[in-house]
Order: structure tokens, then sequence, then C-alpha cells
């Protein structure tokens, strides 16, 4: 098996108080959590704030109202400039650790980094298939089996 | 395609080596001697980066016995790309969301 680390990187302008809240209350969570395609009923959120405490969401498609439930559990939690969590390898992302870090800026703007570590699970591939299909169109003409390269 | 094999093509992947041969395989098949060429290296050595790929899917070879050209296989790699660009997806559009969230958040304390 092979780990793969990812990082997600995005400026926001906002301090990063609020962006602890914005991930930590469950009535915000559910205001963003999920791509495109797919909402997060407030009832689905269950966020127990503690290192050990339960984190979980349910997605639904907005086309089908297929569920796609995360479990997760908080790592660290250092408030307002970290929170890590491990995802549940059967029902998530993947079998791995998400690592959130806030750094003030000193502008007001908050850069906020998602730091992901683990294994590969085929969850992500089954819900991601629902609002993203414009991406897939993109990568499927670079990458069509006869004239794929890979990168230099 | 399964988790255990995507794995194993990115395990595969990890390695500069192996992905500069891929590259030079994108312009088309080639011996492994050709491929041996540009890398200071023994062919056994080459071989064992060969194997792996083979293992990973992301090349085949041909079946002549003197003659045996290195292919690449494209499913794999863009099996273990789309694994990448969905995982990325998932977030970029959640982060989209929690942006227009976080505006109106602030906008209503300006007031």
């Amino acid at each position: 098996m092979t780990f793969r680390e990812l990082d997600i990187v995005r400026v926001f302008e906002a301090p990063r108080e609020l962006l602890w809240r914005a991930w930590t209350d469950p009535n915000q969570i559910c205001k963003w959590w999920g791509p495109a395609g797919m909402h997060t009923p407030r009832s689905s959120v269950e966020i127990d704030l503690r290192p050990g405490g339960t984190f979980r969401v349910t997605m639904v498609a907005d086309a089908d109202g297929t569920e796609y439930p995360s479990d997760m559990r908080f790592t660290r939690l250092e408030e307002p400039s970290l929170l890590e969590f491990e995802w549940d390898g059967q029902r998530g992302l993947g079998a791995g650790k998400s690592t959130i870090t806030f750094v003030d800026l000193g502008d007001g703007r908050t850069e906020m980094t998602n730091h992901y570590a683990g294994y590969l699970t085929d969850m992500i591939q089954s819900f991601m298939v629902v609002g993203s299909n414009q991406q897939f169109d993109k990568l499927g003409k670079f990458l069509t089996p006869g004239s794929g390269r890979p990168d230099r | 395609m399964a988790t255990d094999q995507l794995s194993v093509v990115f395990g595969a992947l990890a390695d500069p080596t192996r992905r500069a041969i891929l590259a030079r395989l994108a312009d088309g098949p080639a011996t492994v001697n050709a491929l041996a060429e540009p890398f200071d290296m023994t062919l056994p050595a080459i071989s064992k980066h060969l194997k792996v790929l083979e293992r990973a899917g992301l090349i085949s070879r041909g079946r002549e016995k003197q003659w045996r050209p290195c292919r690449l296989e494209a499913e794999p790699l863009r099996a273990a790309t789309e694994w990448m660009s969905r995982y990325r997806e998932f977030w970029e559009s959640s982060f989209d969301k929690l942006d227009v969230h976080l505006r109106g958040l602030m906008k209503g304390t300006e007031q």
C-alpha cells in the first residue's frame, strides 16, 4: 500500500477565528461541506469538539438523494490555528488524516492549508462522479488511452 | 480499478527514473536498450524499473523473444490522475462554498 500526501492551499478574506468557527460549528459546516451538486443536512452533522471526539457528516446528492456518510474523529485541536481528524477508511474520503491549518496573514486574511496523508479508498470515486463531470471531460481529453503522456 | 492496484500505480510513479521512462514511452514504443540509453544505469537496473512499471500495468512488453518493445498503457495513469483530481475537486468545490459563507458573515459584521 502506498501513502499519498496532498496539500490544498487557499486564502480567505476573513480572520482565522471565523474560519475556525466555520469548521467547528455544526450550524456552519452544513452550509459549505461537500462539492457542487451535494448538500449536507444540518441533522447529519455531529461534532464532539475534543481530541478523540466524533466528527460525522453525511452528504446528499441533489440529483437523486444518494447519501454519502463520512465518519471522522478529531485527533488534534489547537484553536484557532490547527485542527486534525482521521477518516474512517470504510466511510469517507480516504483512510488517512487531514490536517487543517490556519495562518493569520496580518491583513484580515487567512491562509488555510488542507494537508492529507493517507491511503486511497474507492469511496471518493463513487461520489465524485456526481457534480464534476466537466472536470473529467477535460481530464479525459488529456489522458485518453493512446494519447497518454505523463508529466515531464 | 481496485484501490490496491491504484496504490501500486502510485508506488510505481513515485520514482523519477520510472516517470522519465514513461515520458519517453509517451512518444512511442521502445526497446530496453533504447530506454536505458539516457540513463547512467546498467541494463539489469533498468529492467528492474520496467518490471515495477509492468506490474503496475503502466507498460506492456511485446511477446517477441529478442525484440520486446515496451509500450505505454495509459489507463492506470488516467485512473491515478482521476483519483487525485476528484479528491482536489471535492475540497476546492467545498471551499468555494466556504468562501461565499465567510463573505456573508463578514458583510453581516460590517453593518
